[in-house]
């Protein structure tokens, strides 16, 4: 009789799920071409890593669909499209490490479905609710900012984020 | 120094097992002693940074209140220069910050290969990395390693071609360098080393997908010494690049059953993500930052506060187990279930289960992990079959990983199971029927003929009749010639004293395929077989084990010794399938045996013969006057180069073996043990 094997590597299905929000992020992004294509060839990384159980491959890829948000987002894309993009590439990048965490822990066969479906409904929730926030605060203040105030916003931002670095 | 300072020393194998066993019962309480890692786990928190923290939280402040319209900001001179050197500190914070995530290393637990049996090692996977390194390695290993092959075959082919041919080894060796051993060029140019085959060209012929020319030209040379090998069928096919994906040792219970807490830091770098978009928002139109890129910067800010937010995981789990069925035979399918409920009051949102398989058994469908959140008082099940192994297995206790929502936090236990800790299996029956051996030479298997006069075949002498003598041995052909009584004394036969050795030590852990049987098991096997069928021969038998665990069961005859031997296979430590990880002391052990064999005792060893040891420790006890049989299980295969290797050397130490005068029984184990003895028989009494 021959045994099972544990492969350290996750199933088909796992991976789709983790790289559906992206894909929601990559449709978003069409309203820029160059960034759509980038996007596109960062997804396809981050999908291909994932099934290899590379994580650095994760990483770069979602980095890769990151730059192509910035570049979208500052030639002038909404910000409605932006939450939805931002909020899908950072839910597929810690959903696809989830993924592989699972694979090098429990292997191909085990099923996980609950655990991975968890996890990215807690990281979606998250992400969506502070940037509707953000999204709120920028559709009812109408009027524009004097640049200093937005320096000061700004460069609190920065020190608080530089201080929260976990 | 007082008494107290003097180091016991670390005890014998036994006891340190025992030792270990109770620190690691110790350590099994839930959330309790020996707890190691963060004992306060908590979440990173602004705690950490304070002066930055405070400083941010202002200068947010004030600027959400300038939005809402109170005058709290004055204004700055030089703002445009200002809003660049902010956009470009915002970015080179934000590079920093990335980097550090290059650096960062994830810190998790990490799981055993719990579906496989203990530790088994495929015979020849050495020389095959060494050949690997041969091929794809660089600079010096390359070339040590291409040298080490070379000698290792130079030395097998020198052995082969000394005994086929029947002259010293140095004239064989000469042969080798000459090229004149074999009638094949490739083979004979290479041993010779007049090949030369250029590393460069052939790493290029690895990367484009063909095979290496050194390895085929390796294999060739194989392929030749095992058509030479005596008692090798030649080879047909060609080696596997590879083998098996599965890396040949892996261990299959947790290293040490640590319960720790940690941090994983998986989020490393995350705003250094906001940080790169403020400073390119920035970049991009100065002042008029687009309204996109803030709310992308609220959004890894979001996710930054989703780890800020994590709490440690509460765990409290009640794990029960059951297998159907309850007394599996050996080799039977058995289901185990696990059933997993969360006692606690909070939800654990990532768990991660792993199931203690003991090592002896492995998993032959389904999977003994499983992935889930839990609710409070909620319970899950899964299931997976494993094959039954003769003997009383343990389950280790459930390994359980279990992380809060961002996966930021982390804690690993060890559960033990309430129920079902047990897999019980009883030797196998069909050692109860006797070996089909033909009756005439099962009488000589143990039987020595002793040259007192008495009962039994061969005639020794005549003498005169006594009364009581029986009627059957008086010489009745005198009777009739000259009317006197005389009785016919024959060579008595006694019993034979045997014991059989079995070989457990952690060299003979050996299997064709990492999820194949072992060779201890099928040793264990021809033991059981072995054992009962000289005692049903009326032969005195006892039993012995190599293995840091010491095992000695005196010879005796009857069947109450058949259970006592049965007894030992089953529950003794030096067979119950776990690799020992301890030395085995070949001298020390061989005179400790020496000095319990009885003076006539015959003996029969069961190894695989897969290291030079065992065929050392056999002629010595040869050569001290018991005589040894040995039982082979052939362990090797020959799909990869390597293992064709350990096959044919496997052969030449048979082969030496026997001629010293030792009877080996190259048993190949699809065939059943008993038909290969029926031909060994008729081979050694004709």
């Amino acid at each position: 009789m021959v045994g099972v094997s544990v492969v350290r590597r996750p199933a088909r299905d796992s991976v789709w799920v983790a790289l559906a929000p992206g894909a929601v992020a990559v449709l978003g992004l069409a309203v820029n071409l160059v960034a759509f294509v980038a996007a596109l060839l960062g997804l396809a990384l981050v999908g291909v890593a994932t099934d290899r159980a590379s994580r650095g491959g994760v990483t770069l890829g979602s980095g890769v669909v990151f730059a192509a948000l910035l570049y979208a987002g500052a030639g002038g894309a909404p910000p409605a499209i932006l939450l939805v993009v931002t909020a899908g590439t950072v839910v597929t990048w810690t959903t696809a490490h989830h993924v592989v965490g699972l694979a090098s822990h429990l292997g191909r066969e085990a099923p996980v479905r609950r655990s991975i479906l968890s996890h990215m409904g807690g990281a979606a929730l998250t992400t969506l609710f502070a940037g509707g926030l953000a999204l709120a605060v920028y559709l009812f203040v109408a009027t524009a900012l004097p640049p200093s105030v937005l320096v000061f916003l700004l460069a609190g931002s920065a020190l608080l984020l530089y201080a929260l670095e976990p | 120094m007082s008494p107290d300072d003097v180091d016991p020393g670390p005890g014998t194998v036994t006891e340190q097992r025992t030792s270990r066993g109770q620190a690691a019962g110790q350590a099994m309480d839930l959330g309790g002693a020996g707890v190691s890692g963060d004992i306060d786990l908590q979440a990173p928190s602004v705690r950490d940074n304070p002066i930055r923290a405070a400083l941010g939280l202002v200068a947010v402040l004030l600027g959400l209140a300038a939005v809402v319209g109170f005058d709290a900001v004055p204004t700055l001179p030089f703002e445009t220069t200002l809003v660049t050197l902010l956009a470009g500190l915002a970015l080179a914070l934000g590079a920093i910050v990335l980097l550090r995530r290059a650096f960062a290393t994830l810190s998790t637990a990490e799981t055993a290969d719990v579906e496989y049996r203990a530790s088994v090692s495929v015979p020849g996977t050495e020389f095959d990395s060494v050949l690997r390194d041969a091929v794809h390695g660089t600079g010096g290993n390359r070339i040590k390693a291409r040298l080490t092959v070379l000698e290792r075959l130079r030395e097998t082919a020198a052995t082969i071609h000394a005994q086929t041919e029947r002259i010293t080894e140095s004239d064989a060796r000469e042969h080798i360098a000459e090229g004149t051993w074999t009638d094949d060029a490739a083979a004979a140019a290479f041993l010779a080393g007049k090949s030369r085959v250029s590393s460069t060209t052939d790493m290029v012929r690895t990367l484009v997908g063909g095979n290496s020319k050194l390895a085929a030209q390796v294999d060739q040379v194989l392929v030749e010494l095992t058509a030479l090998a005596p008692g090798r069928s030649p080879i047909q096919h060609a080696a596997d690049a590879d083998g098996d994906d599965r890396p040949p040792v892996h261990s299959t219970t947790a290293p040490e059953r640590q319960q720790v807490d940690r941090r994983t830091d998986r989020w490393t770098g995350l705003t250094g993500l906001g940080l790169l978009t403020i400073g390119v928002g920035l970049w991009a139109s100065h002042a008029d930052v687009p309204p996109g890129l803030v709310v992308s910067t609220a959004v890894v800010v979001g996710a930054a506060g989703y780890v800020y937010l994590s709490t440690p995981p509460e765990l409290s789990l009640a794990v029960e187990r059951e297998h159907a069925p309850a007394e599996p035979a050996p080799g039977e399918e058995v289901t185990v279930t696990v059933r997993v409920t969360n006692t606690g009051d909070a939800l654990l949102p990532d768990l991660r289960i792993v199931d203690g398989v003991p090592p002896a058994i492995r998993v032959v469908d389904g999977s003994p992990r499983f992935g889930t959140a839990l609710r409070p008082d909620e319970t899950v099940a899964f299931s997976y079959t494993v094959e039954a192994v003769r003997g009383e297995h343990a389950f280790d206790p459930v390994h359980v990983i279990a992380r809060d929502f961002s996966g930021a936090l982390e804690r690993e236990r060890h559960v033990a199971a309430e129920s079902g800790g047990v897999i019980a299996a009883g030797l196998e029956l069909s050692a109860e029927q006797s070996i089909p051996v033909h009756p005439h030479t099962a009488q000589r298997v143990g039987r020595v003929v002793t040259d007192t006069g008495g009962s039994g075949i061969e005639l020794h002498s005549v003498r005169e009749y006594q009364r009581g003598d029986p009627l059957s041995r008086i010489d009745w052909n005198r009777v009739a010639r000259s009317g006197e009584f005389a009785t016919l004394l024959f060579r008595e036969e006694h019993a034979a004293t045997v014991v059989v050795l079995v070989d457990a030590r952690k060299e003979a852990y050996v299997a064709p395929r990492v999820d194949a049987p072992s060779a201890v098991e099928h040793s264990i096997a021809a033991a059981d077989v072995a054992i009962s069928s000289l005692i049903g021969a009326g032969d005195s038998v006892g039993l012995a084990a190599f293995s840091p665990e010491w095992c000695w069961l005196e010879p005796r005859g009857g069947a109450g010794q058949l259970a006592r031997a049965r007894n030992l296979l089953e529950i003794h430590a030096a067979f119950d399938g776990r690799r020992p990880e301890a030395e085995f002391y070949g001298e020390f052990e061989e005179r400790r045996l020496r000095r319990e064999l009885p003076n006539e005792a015959q003996l029969l060893l069961c190894s695989p013969l897969c290291d030079d040891d065992a065929v050392a420790i056999a002629r010595h006890l040869h050569a001290w006057g018991f005589p040894v049989t040995i039982v082979s299980p052939d362990v090797t295969a020959d799909a990869t180069t390597g293992q064709r290797l350990a096959s044919v050397e496997r052969a030449m130490r048979i082969s030496r073996l026997r001629r010293s005068g030792v009877r080996v029984l190259d048993w190949d184990t699809d065939r059943p043990l008993e038909s290969v003895v029926d031909a060994a028989q008729r081979r050694w009494s004709a």
